[in-house]
């Protein structure tokens, strides 16, 4: 038995009137990929940033349904959404380091929980860019501004500062469409390691690479899940024609 | 094609001029004006108290006044700017309120100076002469703090625009709190606007004289503080430039004129350094 890291019920979530997911209903598993491919529009990334409620930033969302993650409700009012996104970490489509040096980029989050020790932070700095496969490119000028840095690298260092956080579940929208091929091919070899650690969720609008790096595949539509399974199953012997449709590119 | 280039010629001409006209008027009056007073300009000059018929008087107590007040000033509004800005652009849900303020804003931007003067003669040289000892150096910067929070508020409200969401919601998602994004991410990276806003505003606080000669007074002696009445250089220059008759008096006039054009681009450059110095510590 696989453990399950997020149980979706029933998850409706509007933007003011505009209902944007419809009574969800999936079981992300732990330590494995889980790729969301569909459509623009369909609600992707709206359901992504419901699991760590980067939503409740949003102005007018109203969101029902339960999400539990690991038996307990993260959609909860009593829920801490500080401690919640120190488990949750996230990188966004566009690579977005903070205008300071490469360094304090990692430490951000770290400080901001409050570790201030100086080895303690040296040690994550380093473990951090080995893990996001950077410490080696950025070795010497870890006090260089990252807004230096080329796009690819932007983004595992991104990808490096959400680890710093040693989180449970490392949630990526699109995190490769503003990269050229060989930075996506780096940032899809990452993500296999990281697996073996983190649960990781995907959005990504290529076919390709969500059979390339995912195990299971939501394929969402309007709002909906139509279909849910291993990502085999999905591109070999897809239930849903709709699914079939999307993944052979006869639409979206 | 052609009609074209004779478009784009005629608006590179206008551009052209517009910006030689410009740069030359620039350079005109700061060269009048150095001309006509830099040969005035002495260690003793600087270094003296001033006597009204006296060919040796100096601009010291003037000068320490100007620098007192825009300190003092500047000290008063930049902080209030800074959180009002924050306020508006980071915490306020737009609304009615919001709408409201940022009219009163714009519409408070646009008084006249001598208006602001009139008011802080009447509230903080009368009705709070307990506090503020009547015209002195701190009803002066009291009245110039309200006078320049609009504007500043305005350009560092626009700064913070310019930051991208992204930014806050990278901060957001490594569980930073708010406070700790502003902080840590949204006033470090406004830094360049914010230290710009301040320079205009040293401008405004430098030129004026209107609002002062209501508020902190005339007086020409060396300030002991920020209770004492005090004249700026430039409420010295309209004294020395409206009562001067003699050629000795216009001679310190533009002396005066040239000290101020300096002090100005001194105080400048020291905002400048110091913002260095914060961003090169801040990351
Ligand atoms: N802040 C918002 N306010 C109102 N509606 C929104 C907001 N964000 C998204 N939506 C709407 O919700 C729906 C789902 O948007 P979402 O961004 O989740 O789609 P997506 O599947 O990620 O699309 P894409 O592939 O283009 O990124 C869309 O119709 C979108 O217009
Ligand atoms: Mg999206």
């Amino acid at each position: 038995m696989e453990e399950i890291k997020f149980d979706v019920k029933n998850l409706n979530l509007f933007y003011g009137d505009f209902q944007a997911l419809k009574n969800l209903n999936i079981e992300i598993k732990a330590n494995r990929v889980t790729a969301l491919i569909g459509p623009s529009g369909c609600g992707k990334s709206t359901f992504l940033r419901t699991l760590n409620r980067m939503n409740d930033l949003v102005d007018g969302v109203k969101t029902n349904g339960e999400i539990r993650m690991d038996g307990k409700n993260i959609l909860s009012d009593k829920v801490n959404t500080i401690e919640l996104r120190t488990k949750v970490g996230m990188v966004f489509q566009k690579p977005n380091p903070f205008p300071m040096s490469i360094y304090d980029n990692i430490a951000y989050g770290p400080r901001c929980q409050g570790i201030k020790d100086k080895k303690v932070l040296d040690e994550l700095v380093e473990s951090s860019l080995k893990a996001a496969a950077l410490w080696d490119d950025v070795k010497d000028r870890l006090n260089k501004n990252a807004m230096g840095m080329s796009g690819g690298q932007q983004q595992r260092l991104c990808i490096a500062r959400a680890i710093a956080m040693k989180p449970e579940v490392i949630l990526m929208d699109e995190p490769t469409s503003a990269l050229d091929p060989i930075a996506t091919q780096k940032i899809e070899e990452l993500i296999d390691v990281l697996k073996k650690e983190y649960t990781i969720l995907i959005v990504t609008h290529s076919m390709q690479q969500a059979s390339r790096v995912s195990d299971d595949t939501a394929f969402f539509l309007l709002g909906e899940i139509v279909e849910f399974d291993t990502t085999l199953n999905i591109f070999s012997n897809p239930k849903n024609k709709k699914t079939e449709e999307y993944i052979t590119g006869r639409f979206g | 094609m052609k009609k074209r280039t004779v478009l784009d010629g005629i608006q590179y001409a206008f551009i052209f001029l517009a910006s030689a006209i410009s740069i030359l008027s620039l350079v005109v009056i700061i060269v009048f004006v150095l001309q006509k007073g830099l040969s005035h300009v002495s260690w003793n000059f600087l270094t003296n108290s001033f006597k009204p018929s006296d060919p040796n008087s100096g601009i010291l107590p003037m000068l320490v006044g100007t620098l007192y007040t825009v300190g003092l000033t500047l000290l008063i509004a930049t902080p209030v700017a800074i959180f009002s800005a924050l306020y508006l652009n980071e915490y306020a849900k737009e609304s009615k309120i919001t709408e409201v303020v940022r009219f009163a804003i714009d519409g408070l931007a646009s008084v006249p100076s001598i208006v602001y003067g009139l008011f802080g003669f009447s509230l903080f040289v009368t009705i709070l002469q307990p506090f503020t000892n009547g015209y002195s150096i701190l009803s002066g910067s009291l009245t110039l703090s309200i006078m320049i929070l609009p504007v500043l508020i305005k350009t560092i409200e626009e700064t913070l625009k310019t930051i991208p969401n992204e930014m806050r919601e990278a901060s957001y998602a490594l569980g930073a709190s708010k406070v700790q994004t502003i902080f840590k991410v949204i006033l470090p990276t406004s830094l360049n606007g914010i230290i710009s806003a301040i320079i205009l505003a040293i401008g405004r606080i430098v030129s004026e004289s209107a609002p002062l000669l209501l508020t902190a007074g005339m007086v020409y002696y060396m300030p002991q503080g920020i209770f004492s009445s005090s004249r700026t250089l430039t409420t010295h220059l309209y004294y020395l430039a409206s009562e001067g008759v003699s050629d000795e008096q216009r001679a310190q006039a533009f002396a005066t004129a040239t000290v101020l054009i300096m002090v100005i681009v001194v105080l400048n450059l020291i905002v400048k350094l110091v913002a260095k110095r914060i961003q090169k510590k801040v990351g």
